[in-house]
C-alpha cells in the first residue's frame, strides 16, 4: 500500500512504501519494524532474522489516531467535532518550571497565561478565549485532575509536571457543557502518567538548575547617588520653585534621609562629612574605612566640604542567583491482570529573591486492576508537600528595597544586618531575611485518593461507579525577632492553620455499540461534590525571647485566635450521545443538569445543553483525487451553553459578618453583603466552527477555529450609589461578547533520515466587548468613565469604563510634550488642579492642553491603548538529529499597553528617599535647551511636594491603581516575543547502553525565559493589569540533566 | 448515598455556620445588641478622619512628607467630588436596626429602647455630619436590603437638619434613664443633648434659624453638662491613662491591640525625621504607621501665644529642635498616644465628640449671638480659667466678644475635628469671611476662584443615580 510508514522502533530510521506499495530498510535482525498510516491499525512486526516482511494493513475498528480524553470519556481525534487542544507529556517531561501550568503558554491556541510572580512554584493566572467577564485575569478555565474537579489551582498547583501524561485544553462549549455550571471558561483535563502491559520500567532523572533575575537595573552607586541628590537639593529646593512656597534643603542635606550628613559611628547611614569623623574617630579609623571596608570620600557639591560615606549594592542584597536540584524517579510496569505507575519527586529551588524557596516532596501512584472478565478496579493516591518560604510582598522588594540609598549600610560593625531607612518594608532584604523570614513558613500538604470500578455488563455497557477525596491542608507560622525597626507589637507572631476538602462521587453508565458503519456511544451519569473549608488563624505578640517564635510564648493579652467553617455541596446529572456514520459524518449531543447550593431555593438549578457535528470530507470517495496532497479535510461546528456559579453563598442569601476590630472588647456583627434571592446562573452561549486540514500524510496540519460567545445574565457586582450604603449587589447584569479566531499550524518541513524538524506556531485573536448593559440613561449605558475631548469631533466625549459596543480596558493619559525650557514658557502653562495648582516653572512637565481651556483636567487626556494583548500565541521548533534534540519554544502578544509606573517612581523621587538611576543624572532637565526628555529630578517627591511631572490622577479613566502614572511619558506597548525556551537533550545509543544493562540514557541541557524582542522599556512586558509597579519578573533559568532508563 | 444521588435528597443543603446569611439574623436580643456594637466599629471608621472638619480650616499647614489633601488645598472641583459613602454606609447600619429591633422579642422593653435610642443617637450624628460638609443630601430612614431600593435625590439641608433633630428627639425619649447607663463611649442622654445644642447652633447661625433654638442650646448644654467637671489639667483631658474622664461626654473607643492609628498621627514624625532632635523623648514620634503630613499652622500657633502662660500651648503642640537650635518640625502634642512595650507608640486617644468645655462654649456663643454678652463672657472664662489665661478683659461688643469666642474654641478645641465649622457658623452669622480668613480659599479667590463651602458629592455617584445633582456653586469648577 503506498505512503505506509515503516520504521525501526526506537529510532528515527524509517521510510516510506513506494507507489507500489513495496519498501526497502536496512535493519538488525532483532529490529522490530513499525507500520503506520493514517486511519489503518499500526502494527509492530519482530524482524526475528526475515529478508521480506509482507504486511496486510487493515483499517482500524474506530478509524482511530490519536485518542484524546473528553468529558467523561475518550475520543480518537478524527471524530472530535469540538474546539480541543492537547499538550502532551513531552512538555512536561523536562519542564523547568515549578507549575506545571507555565508549560501551556504559548502552546494552545486560545489560552491566554499570565505569570504575575517569579516566585517559585506561584500560580499564573490563566483564561481561555478572553474569559467570560471584564476582568478576564480571574476567569480560570475548570481544573480537572484525573476526574478530580479541582477547587481554583488547587488540584494542580505543586504536581510534578512530570507526571503528567496530558493536559487537554476544552474551549467550545458543545465540549465543556457536559460540565454545565462551571464550564463557561473552558476545562483543562490534566491525566497522570499509568502503567502499561510490560516489564517495569524505570525511569531516574536528576536536573541542576540555576536561576537568575534576568537583568540588573541602572542604579546610582553612592558617589552618583549623592552627587546627583544634593546638588538637585541646592538647585531646585527654593521657596520660589515650590508649591507652598516653602523650602527645606536642610531636611534633605542634614536631615534624616540617604543624602543627609549628622550620621554618627556606626549608625544606619553612612555619609558624614568627612572633618567629622576625623575629629570624632580619629585618623586610624577613619584609614581603616577607607583602605578596609570599601568606604569612599568626594566633594560635597554644595558646601565644598569632604564627604565620607560607604556604597552599598542594594540590589546584590535583594536578588541572588538561584539554585535548584530535583530528582524524580518513577517506575512502572504491568502483567495481563494489574498495571501500575509510581512516581516520586523531590525538588529544591531557591527563589532569586534572597530568602525565597520552594522545596516541593511529591510521590503519586496509579494502579489498576482486572479483577474478573467483568470488572476492573482503579485506583490512585497521592501526596504533595510544598515547603516555601516566600517574602511577604514580593512587589516591595523591587519597589522599595532596592531602590534603598547606597549610602545607608548593609551591615553594622559587628556583622548584623542594618535596616536601610528601617521603616516597615523599606528595609534592607538582609535584615528582613534575618529577623523575619528565616523565622517564617507555609507547608501545605495536598493529599489525593480515588477507588473506582468498572463493571462490564454486557458488550459495549459498562458501568463505572467513582469516589474521590482530596484534601488540602495548609499550615503556616510568622515571627519577628526583636529588631529596632519592630512596630507597636514586639515579636509579633502568628500562625495559620487551613484544611480543604473536597469529596467528589461519580456514578458513570456508558455504551458503545456499533452496527455495520453506524457506530453508537452514549454516556449517562450523575456526580456529587461536597467542599468544606476550615481556618483556624491565631497571632500574638510580646513574647519575652527570640527563641520560641511560636504562639504559645506570647503575652496572653495580645493573643488572638478566629476560625470560620464553611460548605458547599453540587448535585449534577448529565448524559451526551454521540453517533457517527463510517468515521465520515458525526454528531453529538450532550446535557447537564446542575444544582448548586450557592444560589437560593428557587434557582438552584442549571440547564446546559451542547450539540456538535462534523464532516470528515476526506474519507469521501470525491475526494481520493487530492489524497496525495490533501490527507484530512474536517468540518467542524458546535453550539451549546454552559454556566457560572462564580458567587458564594453570601450573595443569595446575604451575609452577616463579625466586624474587623471589636469595640470596647465586644463583638459587632454587621450585614456586610446584600442578599439577592433572584440571583440566577450566569449563562455563556458559544459558538463554533472549526475545520482541521491535513496535508502530505498529515506532515503539514492545520487547525482554524472561529467563535463566537455571548454571556448573558453576568454574575456581576452592579454598582450602588453611596447613599444605599452599600458599593454594589451581586446581580445578573449586562452581556459581554468576545469573537476571536484560533490558528494551529504544526509541520514536519524536513523529514530524512538522520534530520527531521517538527514545528508547531498557534495565533489567536480575541475581542472582548461589552454587548449590552441596563439601561441607566447614559448613552450607551455606560458605567464609570469620564469626559475626554474628542478633538476630530471638537467636543468632550465620555469614555473609559463600560459602555455597549465598546472594547473595555483602555486606558487614557496625560499628554507628556516634554519641558519648559524657560519661566517664560511655564508662565503661560494652564492652572494644574492635580498640581494644587501651583506655579510651573522651567524644567516642569508640559502637559497638553487638548481642549484648550486652560485646566488640565479629564479633558486633556488622551487614550494610550487597551491593557490586555489580543494577539498571542506561540513558535515550537524541535530539530532532530540522529539521538540529538533541540528544541526552542517562543511565544508572543500584541496589543497591550504598559504604564512604567515604576521608572515613574524612580524618577519623580517619591518617597523623598531612595535611590535614583542613571537617566536622572543624565536625562533630566538641568537648564534651558539641554535636549533631556524627562522633567527636573526634584529629590523631593514628585508626589509630596505637588510637582505631579510625573505620576497623575487618573480621572476615571486612567490607571487608579497604587503607583500608576497616567502619563504618556511612561506609557509604551507592551507587544513582545519571548524567548521560552532553548533546550538541548542527547539520547546515548542503544548498543552502549545494552553494554551496561540500561534501555536508555539521555543528557540535556536547557535555558528559559532567556529574553525578549520587546517595545516596553521596563524588565518584564508580561503584564496584563496596564500597570508595571515593580513586578517580581520570571527569572531566566538554566537547567542541565541526565535521564537513566532501566 | 446512592439512592440519594437519584432523588438529591437534601444533598445540596449545607450549614453556613462561620457567617450568619441574611434569613438567619435578628432572632434575639443579642442579635441586636452584637449589631449595635458592629455600629459602633463602623461609626469610628467614619469619624476617624480630619478631612472633612480640619483640614479646610485654618489651622493646618503641610508637614513633612506625603501630599496634603485636595480639603485643605481647597482644590476642590466637580471632577474629584468627595465620598460620603463611610456615613452612609452608618446610617444604613443605623436604619437596618431600626427596622429589625421592633421585631425581635424582649424581656425586658427597656433593653430594646436602650439599644434603639444609642442608634438614632448615631443616626442623628452622621446626617448632621452630612448637612455640615455637604448641605442638601438624600434622607435615607429605609435599610438597603435589595437591589430595588429607590434612587433618592437631594433633600434640602434644612430637612436634613430637622431630621437630625427628629433622631435626636426620638432618642432622648427612649433612653430609659438618665445618665452614662452604658459608660461614655456609648451614646446616652448627655450626648444627645450635646448633639442637639451642636445641631441648634448650626441651624441657628447657618440655616436662618430663630433665637429659640440659641435659647434652646443654651437649655440643652445645661442639661448635657450634669454631673460633669473640668479636668484641672488641660493634658489629662486626652491622657490615655484617664479616657472617658469627667470632663468627657461621648467619645469614640480606641484601643492598643483593638483599635489604634487614631487620626492625630498625620501631625506626627517618624521616628527618622526626629532621630537629631534634642528634644526627641517628649515627641510623639512612631517607628512606622505614621506621617506628619500636616503640621499646626502658624495662626494656630499665634492663637496658642495670645495669652502668655496659656497652659495648652504645650498641650497642643511641640516643636522638634536639633542641637544647633534650628526647627526640625513642628508636631501634635495634645493626643499623644500610648508607648507601647517596644518603646514605639500606638496612636490610640479617644475621639471625644462632646466634653464639657464645649458646653460652656456652646452657651458663650449662643448668649453672644443673642447680645447676652456678659453672660457669654462668663461662659467663656470658665474656660479661660481652666487655660489659666485669666478673665476676659477685651472689648465687650457683640463682635469683638464673638471673635474672641471663635478664638478661644480654636485654641481649646484644635484637632478635635471643630474647627471648620466653627469657621463656616461665625462666616454665615457674619463674624468673620472664612475666605479670608483661610489662606487656600483667600488664595483662590485672589485668582478669580471661588470654591463652594459645601462639598461636591463624586460623579460616580451622580453616574449611578441619576437624581442626585452637583452641589451648588461647581457648574464652572
Amino acid at each position: 500500500m503506498p505512503g505506509v510508514s515503516v520504521q525501526i522502533k526506537g529510532t528515527l530510521t524509517g521510510t516510506t512504501c513506494d507507489e507500489n506499495g513495496e519498501y526497502k530498510i536496512n535493519a538488525d535482525t532483532d529490529d522490530i519494524l513499525i507500520f503506520s498510516f493514517i486511519g489503518m491499525t499500526t502494527q509492530e512486526i519482530p524482524v526475528n532474522g526475515r529478508a521480506v516482511i509482507n504486511v496486510t494493513m487493515e483499517t482500524d475498528a474506530m478509524m482511530l489516531d490519536e485518542v484524546v480524553a473528553i468529558g467523561y470519556g475518550k475520543q480518537s481525534r478524527t471524530l472530535i467535532t469540538n474546539s480541543i487542544s492537547m499538550v502532551d507529556e513531552k512538555e512536561f517531561e523536562r519542564a523547568p518550571g515549578q507549575n506545571p501550568l507555565m508549560q501551556l503558554q504559548g502552546k494552545v491556541p486560545g489560552l491566554s497565561l499570565e505569570i504575575s510572580s517569579g516566585q517559585p512554584g506561584a500560580d499564573p493566572k490563566i483564561f481561555i478565549r478572553g474569559g467570560s467577564s471584564t476582568s478576564p485575569e480571574g476567569d480560570a478555565p475548570l481544573i480537572i485532575v484525573d476526574g478530580v474537579i479541582s477547587q481554583g489551582f488547587r488540584g494542580i498547583t505543586d504536581m510534578n509536571p512530570a507526571d503528567i501524561e496530558s493536559i487537554v485544553v476544552l474551549k467550545d462549549a458543545a465540549s465543556t457543557a457536559i460540565y454545565g455550571a462551571r464550564a463557561a471558561n473552558g476545562i483543562l483535563l490534566v491525566t497522570t502518567k499509568a502503567g502499561s502491559k510490560g516489564k517495569p520500567t524505570v525511569n531516574f532523572r536528576y536536573t541542576f538548575g540555576v536561576e537568575q533575575k534576568p537583568q540588573r537595573l541602572p542604579l546610582l552607586n553612592a558617589r552618583d547617588y549623592v552627587y546627583l541628590t544634593r546638588s538637585n537639593t541646592a538647585k531646585f529646593n527654593r521657596e520660589e520653585l515650590t508649591y507652598n512656597g516653602v523650602a527645606n534643603p536642610e531636611t534633605f542635606l542634614s536631615g534624616s534621609f540617604g543624602m543627609s550628613t549628622g550620621n554618627p559611628r556606626n549608625s544606619a547611614n553612612t555619609l558624614e562629612f568627612l572633618d567629622v569623623y576625623l575629629a570624632n574617630y580619629g585618623q586610624d579609623y577613619v584609614s581603616h574605612l577607607l583602605e578596609n571596608e570599601g568606604w569612599e570620600t568626594m566633594a560635597d557639591p554644595v558646601t565644598g566640604r569632604q564627604l565620607i560615606f560607604q556604597d552599598n549594592d542594594f540590589q546584590d542584597a535583594t536578588f541572588h542567583t538561584g539554585y535548584k536540584h530535583e530528582v524524580d524517579l518513577n517506575v512502572s510496569g504491568g502483567t495481563d491482570a494489574v498495571h501500575y505507575y509510581v512516581g516520586l519527586r523531590y525538588l529544591n529551588q531557591d527563589g532569586t529573591l534572597r530568602g525565597t524557596s520552594y522545596k516541593n516532596y511529591s510521590i503519586l501512584f496509579n494502579g489498576d486492576y482486572k479483577l474478573s472478565e467483568k470488572w476492573k478496579m482503579f485506583t490512585k493516591a497521592s501526596l504533595t508537600v510544598r515547603d516555601m518560604k516566600g517574602a511577604s510582598n514580593t512587589n516591595n522588594a523591587i519597589s522599595r528595597n532596592i531602590r534603598m540609598p547606597p549610602t545607608y549600610r548593609l551591615y553594622y560593625e559587628d556583622g548584623t544586618p542594618a535596616p536601610g531607612e528601617g521603616i516597615s518594608s523599606f528595609t534592607n532584604r538582609l535584615y528582613e531575611i534575618y529577623y523575619k523570614t528565616n523565622y517564617s513558613n507555609q507547608v501545605v500538604y495536598r493529599t489525593n485518593f480515588q477507588v473506582g470500578a468498572q463493571w462490564d455488563i454486557i458488550p459495549g455497557l459498562s458501568f463505572k461507579p467513582s469516589f474521590y477525596y482530596f484534601g488540602t491542608e495548609g499550615i503556616s507560622n510568622a515571627f519577628e525577632a526583636m529588631n529596632e525597626t519592630t512596630g507597636n507589637a514586639i515579636r509579633p507572631a502568628s500562625a495559620s492553620h487551613g484544611y480543604d476538602r473536597h469529596l467528589q462521587a461519580d456514578l458513570l453508565l456508558s455504551y458503545d455499540k456499533k452496527i455495520n458503519k453506524h457506530n453508537i456511544g452514549a454516556v449517562a451519569g450523575a456526580s456529587w461534590t461536597n467542599d468544606y473549608s476550615y481556618r483556624l488563624e491565631g497571632s500574638g505578640s510580646g513574647a519575652a525571647t527570640d527563641l520560641i517564635p511560636t504562639l504559645n510564648a506570647t503575652a496572653d493579652s495580645t493573643q488572638r485566635v478566629s476560625s470560620t467553617r464553611r460548605y458547599e455541596a453540587m448535585l449534577s446529572y448529565f448524559g451526551r450521545v454521540s453517533y457517527d456514520y463510517d468515521g465520515k459524518y458525526m454528531v453529538s449531543a450532550s446535557f447537564r443538569a446542575d444544582g448548586s447550593s450557592r444560589f437560593s431555593d428557587g434557582h438552584r438549578w442549571g440547564y446546559f445543553p451542547g450539540v456538535s457535528a462534523g464532516w470528515n470530507m476526506h474519507r469521501e470517495n470525491f475526494f481520493r483525487p487530492l489524497d496525495a496532497v490533501v490527507s484530512r479535510w474536517k468540518w467542524r461546528a458546535s453550539y451549546g451553553l454552559t454556566g457560572n456559579n462564580n458567587l458564594s453563598i453570601a450573595d443569595s442569601r446575604g451575609e452577616y459578618k463579625v466586624t474587623g476590630t471589636p469595640y470596647e472588647g465586644k463583638v459587632g456583627i454587621l450585614n456586610t453583603t446584600l442578599k439577592n434571592n433572584d440571583l440566577k446562573w450566569e449563562t455563556t452561549e458559544s459558538f463554533d466552527v472549526g475545520i482541521d486540514l491535513g496535508f502530505f500524510n498529515d506532515r503539514l496540519n492545520l487547525l482554524v477555529d472561529f467563535y463566537r460567545k455571548l454571556t448573558y445574565d453576568r454574575l456581576y457586582d452592579l454598582p450602588l450609589w453611596s447613599s444605599t450604603g452599600f458599593d454594589s449587589i451581586k446581580s445578573n447584569y449586562g452581556t459581554i461578547r468576545n469573537n476571536g479566531v484560533e490558528i494551529e499550524l504544526s509541520a514536519t518541513p524536513v523529514m530524512s533520515k538522520n534530520f527531521r524538524w517538527d514545528l508547531s506556531f498557534t495565533f489567536a485573536y480575541n475581542r472582548s466587548i461589552v454587548a449590552e448593559l441596563p439601561e441607566n440613561g447614559e448613552e450607551k449605558n455606560r458605567i464609570g468613565g469620564n469626559f475626554a475631548w474628542d478633538r476630530e469631533a471638537g467636543k468632550e466625549v465620555k469614555v473609559g469604563g463600560f459602555a455597549e459596543g465598546e472594547r473595555f480596558g483602555g486606558r487614557w493619559a496625560f499628554h507628556y510634550l516634554g519641558t519648559y525650557q524657560t519661566e517664560e514658557e511655564a508662565a503661560l502653562a494652564p492652572i494644574d488642579p492635580n498640581a494644587q495648582s501651583r506655579k510651573k516653572h522651567a524644567g516642569d512637565a508640559i502637559f497638553e492642553d487638548v481642549n484648550n481651556d486652560g485646566v488640565l483636567d479629564s479633558h486633556d487626556m488622551i487614550f494610550m491603548g487597551y491593557i490586555r494583548p489580543d494577539k498571542v500565541g506561540g513558535l515550537v521548533n524541535t530539530l532532530s538529529y540522529k539521538n540529538f534534540t533541540l528544541r526552542i519554544a517562543m511565544d508572543y502578544a500584541i496589543g497591550h499597553v504598559i504604564d512604567n509606573g515604576f521608572k515613574a517612581q524612580i524618577m519623580g523621587s517619591t518617597r523623598n528617599n531612595n535611590n535614583a538611576i542613571e537617566e536622572c543624572m543624565t536625562n533630566t532637565w538641568q537648564y534651558a535647551g539641554d535636549g533631556t526628555k524627562y522633567p527636573k529630578y526634584t529629590v523631593q517627591s514628585d508626589y509630596d511636594y505637588q510637582y505631579r511631572n510625573h505620576a497623575r490622577w487618573d480621572n476615571q479613566i486612567g490607571n487608579s491603581k497604587d503607583g500608576a502614572s497616567n502619563n504618556s511619558l511612561y506609557y509604551s506597548k507592551g507587544d513582545y516575543l519571548a524567548f521560552r525556551e532553548v533546550s538541548l537533550s542527547w539520547r546515548l545509543p542503544e548498543r552502549w547502553m545494552n553494554k551496561i544493562r540500561m534501555s536508555g540514557m539521555e543528557v540535556f541541557a536547557g535555558a528559559y525565559n532567556l529574553g525578549y524582542i520587546k517595545a516596553y522599556e521596563g524588565m518584564f512586558p508580561e503584564i496584563y493589569t496596564g500597570l508595571d509597579y515593580g513586578t517580581y519578573p520570571r527569572p531566566t533559568q538554566f537547567n542541565v540533566g541526565v535521564n537513566l532508563t532501566f | 448515598m446512592l439512592l440519594c444521588l437519584f432523588t438529591s435528597c437534601g444533598l445540596l443543603d449545607v450549614d453556613t455556620i462561620s457567617t450568619i446569611s441574611g434569613d438567619g439574623y435578628w432572632q434575639s436580643k443579642g442579635d441586636v445588641d452584637s449589631y449595635l456594637v458592629g455600629i459602633y466599629t463602623s461609626l469610628r471608621d467614619a469619624c476617624n478622619q480630619t478631612a472633612h472638619f480640619e483640614d479646610r480650616g485654618d489651622e493646618f499647614v503641610t508637614g513633612l512628607e506625603g501630599g496634603p489633601s485636595n480639603m485643605w488645598a481647597q482644590n476642590l472641583t466637580s471632577q474629584n467630588g468627595q465620598g460620603w459613602d463611610s456615613y452612609y454606609t452608618v446610617i444604613q447600619h443605623c436604619n437596618m436596626l431600626l427596622e429589625y429591633a421592633p421585631q425581635v422579642e424582649y424581656g425586658v422593653e427597656s433593653e430594646r429602647n436602650q439599644a434603639m435610642a444609642e442608634t438614632y443617637f448615631i443616626r442623628a450624628y452622621m446626617y448632621f455630619c452630612i448637612a455640615r460638609v455637604w448641605g442638601d443630601a438624600p434622607i435615607e430612614l429605609e435599610p438597603t436590603e435589595g437591589s430595588d431600593k429607590p434612587k433618592l435625590g437631594r433633600s434640602p439641608a434644612e430637612e436634613v437638619i430637622a431630621r437630625a433633630l427628629e433622631d435626636v428627639d426620638s432618642a432622648i425619649s427612649l433612653f430609659p434613664a438618665d445618665g452614662y447607663v452604658a459608660g461614655k463611649s456609648r451614646a446616652s442622654r448627655p450626648s444627645c443633648y450635646a448633639l442637639k445644642a451642636d445641631i441648634l447652633l448650626w441651624k441657628a447661625k447657618v440655616l436662618n434659624g430663630t433665637d429659640q433654638d440659641l435659647k434652646d442650646v443654651i437649655t440643652y448644654a445645661d442639661l448635657a453638662s450634669e454631673g460633669l467637671s473640668l479636668e484641672e489639667d488641660f493634658s489629662a483631658i486626652y491622657d490615655t491613662g484617664n479616657k472617658k474622664g469627667k470632663e468627657v461626654i461621648f467619645a469614640i473607643h480606641f484601643e492598643y491591640l483593638e483599635k489604634d492609628a487614631q487620626y492625630s498621627r498625620t501631625l506626627k514624625p517618624r521616628e527618622i525625621f526626629v532621630r537629631n532632635a534634642v528634644n526627641k523623648d517628649q515627641i510623639a514620634y512612631s517607628m512606622s504607621g505614621t506621617r506628619s503630613t500636616y503640621a499646626p499652622s502658624d495662626k494656630l500657633i499665634s492663637l496658642l501665644d495670645t495669652y502668655p502662660g496659656d497652659i495648652r500651648k504645650d498641650a497642643s503642640i511641640i516643636t522638634a529642635v536639633d542641637a544647633s537650635g534650628n526647627t526640625i518640625g513642628i508636631f501634635d502634642n495634645k493626643m499623644k498616644g500610648t508607648v507601647t512595650a517596644t518603646d514605639n507608640r500606638s496612636y490610640d486617644c479617644d475621639i471625644i465628640i462632646y466634653r464639657l468645655a464645649e458646653m460652656y462654649m456652646f452657651k458663650a456663643e449662643a448668649y453672644a449671638a443673642l447680645g447676652q454678652i456678659p453672660e457669654a463672657v462668663t461662659e467663656l472664662n470658665k474656660v479661660r480659667d481652666r487655660a489659666r489665661i485669666g478673665q476676659y478683659a477685651g472689648a465687650m461688643d457683640k463682635l469683638s466678644v464673638e471673635k474672641e469666642i471663635l478664638d478661644e474654641r480654636g485654641r481649646e478645641f484644635y484637632l478635635e475635628r471643630k474647627r471648620w465649622p466653627d469657621l463656616l457658623r461665625f462666616h454665615y452669622e457674619g463674624v468673620i469671611d472664612v475666605y479670608e480668613e483661610v489662606p487656600n480659599l483667600k488664595n483662590k479667590k485672589d485668582q478669580g476662584t471661588i470654591i463652594p463651602l459645601y462639598c461636591a458629592i463624586p460623579l460616580r455617584d451622580l453616574d449611578r443615580n441619576h437624581n442626585l445633582t452637583q452641589t451648588e456653586g461647581y457648574e464652572n469648577l
